[in-house]
């Protein structure tokens, strides 16, 4: 009898273990289809594996937490725009051992900040946090956010002054986005804004050359897809008008051998313009 | 017509009246709402339940909106109906004018955002750009508190859930987004009609 109650909490111990094991397993494996649904621009798709990454990295906070359980739970907090759940996350993972996560926390709390800041009208606050953000967080989402919101209010500052400080501001701009690119030479989204930026600063050659780079590398969604697609048809038009002829006629061909590629049906018509 | 096309309007009619017990008085938004589901469905999407279940991740555009003068100007040139609408702000250089447009009709010309798309199909139809300029974002919003409600909504789920998975079964390969739309907008456009009366 007492030795079939001891294997019997065996059993038991066992069982629990495995199902703790396997929440944050299962939190694992659907973070990263997560991950992969938003490469392929399936973003609602990618919402729903999030969402269950984040039930069960809860779970395995519940029953067993640990400093990965939390850093799961952090992370697709993060991907859901969590922002407080996310730094409280972060912070119990540094408690449990994860070192990076006061850091992370911190960078989350500063980005909630200035979003805050923002939506109060304190732009120029706001802006200043995320200039900060873009060069000194170590977690990539939170610089993504923050380059994307510090580029959109310093283009718009750009916009509104005169031409030659215009051509100061953006370049101090492409700048900051430049030394992201270094660190990060595989992140198509920065290649995405430099372009953006070029193309204000009326360099087409070069805002072509980064949006390309930018289709080839990905970005995070099917909205950022469609634009940097039409900043390619864009340079074209535009180079069509300023290159000479024999310049356009190097162009045209590179050009040409791009969008073979992609499948375009023709120099202007995207595949997803065809529906 | 073939039968396979008048069975897919039928089990649209469906969802149309579904979502009319959840959503009263609330026909025009019904279009987006079952034309995004669909065109999910079209493209064959596995998971579209998931994708239902997640209308709270609203597709904000999350691209760079400020663009340059002449990228704005181009946008308008680019599309005739656009190009005679704001033919005199385009002359005039009216950038401010230009600008503000420009927000509210690239997402739905230049970026083909499907939800806007439908959102606002009447008035594309019509080259009604004064309507969607005016009407842009209180459609919007509106748009959005209503779909809110239906998120969780087990009953709601269950209910369309089984009629779209017909629709799953017949359309896939069978029709393009366009015509998805297209067929959507006729059912839905008949019940406004049919309220009028």
């Amino acid at each position: 009898m007492k030795k079939s109650k001891f294997f019997f909490f065996i059993f038991l111990g066992i069982l629990c273990f495995s199902s703790c094991v396997s929440h944050l397993k299962e939190s694992k494996s659907f973070y990263s289809k997560g991950t992969e649904l938003s490469r392929d621009y399936k973003k609602e798709m990618a919402y729903s594996a999030f969402k269950k990454a984040h039930q069960k990295a809860s779970l395995q906070v519940e029953k067993k937490p640990s400093a990965q359980a939390y850093m799961m739970k952090g992370l697709s907090e993060l991907k859901m725009e969590m922002w407080g759940e996310a730094e409280r996350s972060f912070l119990k993972a540094f408690d449990y051992g994860f070192e990076k996560g006061e850091e992370w926390a911190q960078n989350i709390s500063l980005f909630s900040l200035a979003v805050s800041m923002q939506e109060f009208g304190l732009k120029e606050s706001a802006a200043d946090i995320y200039d900060y953000l873009l060069s000194k967080s170590k977690l990539k989402p939170v610089s993504m956010l923050s380059v994307k919101r510090y580029s959109e209010f310093a283009i718009e500052q750009a916009l509104r002054a005169e031409p030659k400080e215009q051509q100061d501001l953006l370049e101090r701009l492409l700048r900051k986005v430049d030394r992201l690119k270094e660190k990060d030479l595989s992140c198509g989204f920065y290649h995405y804004v430099s372009s953006q930026i070029l193309s204000h600063l009326e360099n087409y050659q070069k805002s072509f050359e980064e949006a390309v780079m930018a289709r080839e590398l990905g970005v995070p969604t099917v909205e950022i897809f469609r634009d940097n697609d039409n900043q390619i048809v864009f340079c074209f038009r535009r180079l069509n008008d300023m290159l000479n002829q024999k310049e356009w006629k190097e162009f045209e061909s590179l050009y040409g051998r791009w969008t073979k590629k992609w499948g375009w049906e023709g120099p202007e018509t995207p595949d997803w313009k065809r529906n | 017509m073939d039968q396979k096309r008048i069975d897919i309007e039928d089990q649209i009619g469906n969802a149309v009246k579904i979502l009319s017990e959840f959503v009263p008085q609330k026909t025009a938004l019904y279009f987006p709402l079952i034309s995004s589901a669909l065109v999910w469905l079209v493209n064959r999407h596995q998971d579209w339940k998931k994708s239902i279940y997640s209308w709270e991740v609203w597709p904000d555009p999350e691209f760079l909106r400020n663009k340059p003068d002449e990228f704005i100007l181009d946008f308008f040139r680019q599309k005739d109906s656009l190009k005679k609408y704001f033919s005199q702000q385009i002359k005039a250089r009216d950038m401010d004018f230009l600008r503000n447009a420009f927000n509210s009709l690239y997402p739905i010309f230049g970026l083909k955002d499907p939800f806007l798309n439908s959102l606002f199909d009447p008035e594309i139809q019509e080259n009604n750009f004064k309507t969607i300029l005016i009407q842009f974002e209180d459609r919007v919003g509106e748009a959005k508190k209503t779909i809110s409600p239906l998120r969780g909504n087990k009953a709601f789920l269950r209910k369309i859930g089984d009629v779209f998975q017909e629709i799953a079964a017949m359309c896939t390969g069978v029709l393009t987004q366009k015509e998805i739309q297209e067929m959507v907008a006729d059912i839905v456009k008949e019940k406004l009609h049919n309220e009028k009366k």
